[in-house]
């Protein structure tokens, strides 16, 4: 015998409930009344409620990303173009000021350009 | 005439349409409110508990009607109400603290033989305590299998599971009883 029929045969099929009288003759009255008018609004899971600001939060995160993205890479190449330009700047402030310096060490132009080729 | 049954669509019809919601849903109440008691009875064994219990199941539903787009039978949409119902109630209880001390010593079984409304005799009872000591699917499905004799494809529609997840929670729970009362023979 499986074990399903070891409960059936022990308990049989009879149903050991039962109810006070006129029970569901009731019932649906007593369900209606209890009914409101207007039916409750259900409110949406907080989740659900939140999900446009969510939506909008997420956008400007990947617009200010994206904007700070590109001016990061903006910035990269001026630098970029800043280092390239840069020794032609140096030379120009050494241009400038050479002769001032030259003027102050009392160097002549021949001893310049010696002490020059000697670096090379 | 009132006592005339209408099929899903006729009382669906009826609820959604503003004028005659309320004739709709008392319809269905009317057509499905004892075999609903049943299966909530079963889960929570004491009569008043059982009313409260469809109370508050019909009250969800009708606040809930608007949700309800006809995917399922209306009876399988209120027994996964219903059932939730019954669960969340026998939650709340375990939760509470019992009144005396008296009641806590008392079991299930003990209890079903006081109740007014319970004719069974003490095998009967004995069976109840078993049932209400396994979990919950367990619970929920060998109530609807062996008392309410539903097939496995309807309670997989009421309970979103797998008809062979069903079908071992079935077996487990009958090994577990017959084990019961096997040690309290």
């Amino acid at each position: 015998m499986n074990e399903e029929e070891y409960i059936r045969n022990k308990m049989g099929n009879k149903c050991s409930f039962r109810v006070p009288d006129g029970y569901f003759e009731q019932l649906t009255a007593r369900v209606m009344s209890q009914l409101p008018e207007e039916r409750a609004q259900q409110k949406p899971a907080l989740v659900k409620r939140l999900r446009p600001l969510l939506y909008a939060a997420a956008c400007i995160c990947i617009a200010v990303f994206s904007v700070a993205i590109y001016f990061n890479h903006k910035d990269a190449e001026q630098q970029q173009v800043a280092a390239i330009n840069a020794p032609q700047q140096d030379v120009y402030y050494t241009d400038t000021y050479i002769d001032e310096a030259a003027d102050y060490a009392m160097l002549d132009n021949e001893e310049i350009y010696y002490s020059l080729l000697a670096d090379i | 005439m009132m006592t005339e049954t209408l099929d899903d669509s006729q009382i669906i019809h009826l609820i959604k349409n503003p004028k005659t919601t309320r004739q709709g849903f008392e319809r269905m109440v009317r057509q499905y409110s004892e075999k609903l008691y049943w299966q909530v009875r079963h889960i929570v064994l004491v009569h008043e508990d059982a009313d409260d219990v469809l109370q508050n199941t019909f009250l969800k539903a009708w606040n809930s009607i608007d949700t309800f787009h006809g995917d399922s039978k209306i009876y399988t949409w209120l027994s996964r109400i219903a059932i939730n119902e019954a669960l969340d109630f026998l939650r709340k209880q375990k939760n509470k603290p019992t009144i005396s001390a008296d009641d806590s010593d008392l079991g299930i079984a003990n209890r079903l033989m006081a109740d007014e409304y319970f004719d069974g005799d003490t095998t009967e009872a004995q069976l109840q305590e078993a049932i209400a000591q396994l979990p919950d699917v367990q619970k929920t499905v060998f109530t609807l299998r062996y008392f309410e004799e539903m097939k496995y494809s309807e309670i997989s529609q009421m309970l979103g599971t797998s008809e062979g997840g069903l079908k071992a929670s079935y077996h487990i729970a009958v090994k577990k009883i017959t084990d019961f009362f096997r040690r309290h023979d």
